[in-house]
């Protein structure tokens, strides 16, 4: 797959606030990407530099092989952005708000782009009604539907979930999904691990102004420990001894009174079976078993204490 | 540039749906005038000494001042909204025209002040309103009411631009029209306290509104008078729009 957007040593301050402290990455054509960070972390600033909202202070952005500080006019025309706050006119019809959008791309019948659309999102029922009645899913669907209009080549989606109930968001994550499998190259930010996990097939995670990770959601699992067992025996008896029988092993955690021990294992089967096959044949009775998986969440929580140990 | 067009033609319709959409703003921009001139006309019009005038002549131009500064309002409130609901942030990643979204919102909050004072003038013919103003001195009017009408709407966009909260815009509009009984447009100044009188005759308000009001009773007006409106009012309209025009592109290259 070819790379859409490129990013190279990307900088941008406000006044004595240094956001964006150098970031480097490019995303793929057609996956979705996920730019993974905290409240503040810069990835709003990021989006607005590549969508030509803002300007950068040094480094180097291009999309669809046109450069973001010079090219700005043949960048609007390969993307579609849609902010954090989904941006309709409240006091126009959902149709009114897609032929608005529909004019101003130029496209030739904005009036039959419009119906296509509301009947694609499922807001027909509510085409006439004012979009400032529209339930916040609502919204979000008709800023989608109009980021669609023009057929961009990239789509940035800042935050499309925030404030979104359960039922909204998962409808949110099928669009997104549909829309990748047209083709469309999916820029995403956001703050839910969730969400990213659900999604996204390239991660960036942006802490503190710089690129911290970046990779698949098992690429960056597996920075990681991986296979943590966490075993419960029944008695302190059997729990002592094995707790010797496991001295070759990092112990991750132990709790004397729920008698249980976690270890760091390669979390191969080979090795889990024989530790298993230890304790029966020294007949060490147990109660529970399990493999823990590193979340995305672990590795988030993970990069981002080690960079606040690191800075201190 | 056809493009242009195109897109300040697709603003422009977008702005005029909104203000259809909300006729509340139009009706309240005719609704305190209206009662303004009810209660003029009804309860201090018998008392007032304004030197032979027919009242409603007389009272007319002060009225039209608040309903056209009233009225700005609504356009002032709008553009602020759009700046600070994002939806300026969409279109600014479009391929548009960046004085699209400005001469949309100017277009029509142009018709709207005209219309405004159209109804304003047909409603006065109602309680008593008796122009003596010629052919000429009515394109005459109709002229500097224009110019009136444009220097205020950019005011509003620039409010509206500059402003933090739509509810500051609002408020800030409110006060200036409240200006307007400081000036000769709602009682003559002679009876006014000396420092008043001498704010009140040389406020941007007063030229406009002395020289409508030699116009609507077929005077020839003064020509001070005339030349101290066309400096004020299109110096406001030159400083308001280069203001506008900074202040935009300022807010949005952050």
């Amino acid at each position: 797959m070819s790379t859409i957007i490129s990013v190279s040593n990307l900088k941008k301050s406000y006044k004595d606030n240094e956001v964006l402290k150098g970031i480097s990455f490019d995303v793929k054509q057609g996956g979705i990407f996920a730019l993974l960070g905290s409240n503040g972390a810069g990835k709003t600033t990021t989006i607005n530099i590549l969508a030509t909202l803002q300007k950068a202070d040094g480094g180097e952005a291009s999309i669809c092989g046109y450069d973001c500080f010079s090219q700005q006019r043949d960048v609007k025309k390969s993307i579609s952005l849609t902010g954090q706050y989904a941006t309709v006119d409240g006091s126009l019809t959902g149709r009114e708000n897609l032929k608005l959008i529909g004019r101003l791309k130029h496209i030739k019948n904005p009036q039959e782009k419009a119906r296509e659309l509301l009947e694609k999102f499922n807001l027909t029922d509510a085409a006439d009604k004012p979009a400032s009645t529209y339930s916040g899913g609502m919204r979000r669907r008709l800023d989608i539907a109009m980021s669609l209009i023009g057929d961009p080549k990239i789509i940035f989606l800042d935050e499309p979930t925030t404030g979104l109930d359960p039922q909204s968001r998962i409808a949110m994550w099928e669009l997104v999904k549909e829309m990748s499998s047209q083709g469309i190259t999916i820029f995403l930010t956001t703050q839910y691990l969730e969400e990213v996990e659900h999604l996204a097939d390239d991660i960036a995670i942006l802490h503190e102004g710089k690129i911290v990770a970046h990779g698949t959601s098992d690429e960056l699992k597996e920075m990681l420990p991986q296979g943590m067992l966490k075993i419960t025996f029944p008695c302190l008896d059997s729990f002592l001894k094995a707790k010797s029988q496991l001295d070759r092993y990092s112990i991750a955690n132990e709790d004397e009174k729920e008698y249980s021990i976690s270890i760091l294992t390669s979390g191969k089967v080979d090795e889990i079976t024989n530790i298993l096959l230890g304790f029966k044949s020294n007949n060490i009775e147990l109660k529970n078993f399990e493999q823990l998986k590193p979340t995305l969440e672990d590795v988030f929580l993970t990069i981002i204490g080690y960079e606040k140990d690191g800075g201190k | 540039m056809q493009n242009t067009i195109k897109d300040i033609k697709t603003m422009s319709w977008r702005c005029m749906l909104n203000a259809i959409k909300t006729p509340d703003s139009l009706i309240m921009s005719l609704v305190v005038p209206v009662i303004l001139l009810l209660v003029f006309v009804n309860v201090f019009g018998g008392s007032m000494d304004i030197g032979g005038y027919n009242f409603v002549n007389f009272i007319i131009p002060g009225i039209m001042v608040n309903c056209l500064i009233q009225s700005s309002s609504s356009t002032g409130i709008g553009v602020n909204k759009d700046m600070t609901t994002g939806i300026v942030t969409r279109f600014r990643s479009m391929d548009i025209s960046n004085v699209a979204f400005l001469a949309g919102h100017v277009l029509v909050a142009f018709i709207k002040g005209m219309a405004t004072v159209a109804i304003l003038i047909g409603v006065s013919f109602l309680v008593g309103f008796r122009p003596l103003a010629d052919l000429p001195q009515w394109l005459f009017i109709i002229g500097l009411i224009m110019l009136f009408v444009m220097a205020n709407t950019w005011l509003a966009v620039m409010l509206g631009v500059m402003m933090k909260s739509a509810e500051s815009v609002g408020g800030f509009i409110a006060f200036y029209a409240v200006l307007v009984f400081l000036s000769p447009g709602m009682a003559p100044t002679e009876n006014m306290p000396r420092a008043l009188q001498i704010f009140a005759e040389n406020q941007p308000m007063a030229p406009f509104i002395t020289s409508i009001r030699s116009l609507v009773n077929g005077h020839a007006p003064q020509g001070d008078q005339v030349l101290a409106t066309l400096l004020w009012w299109g110096g406001i309209l030159i400083l308001t729009f280069i203001a506008t025009v900074y202040a935009y592109k300022k807010k949005l290259t952050v």
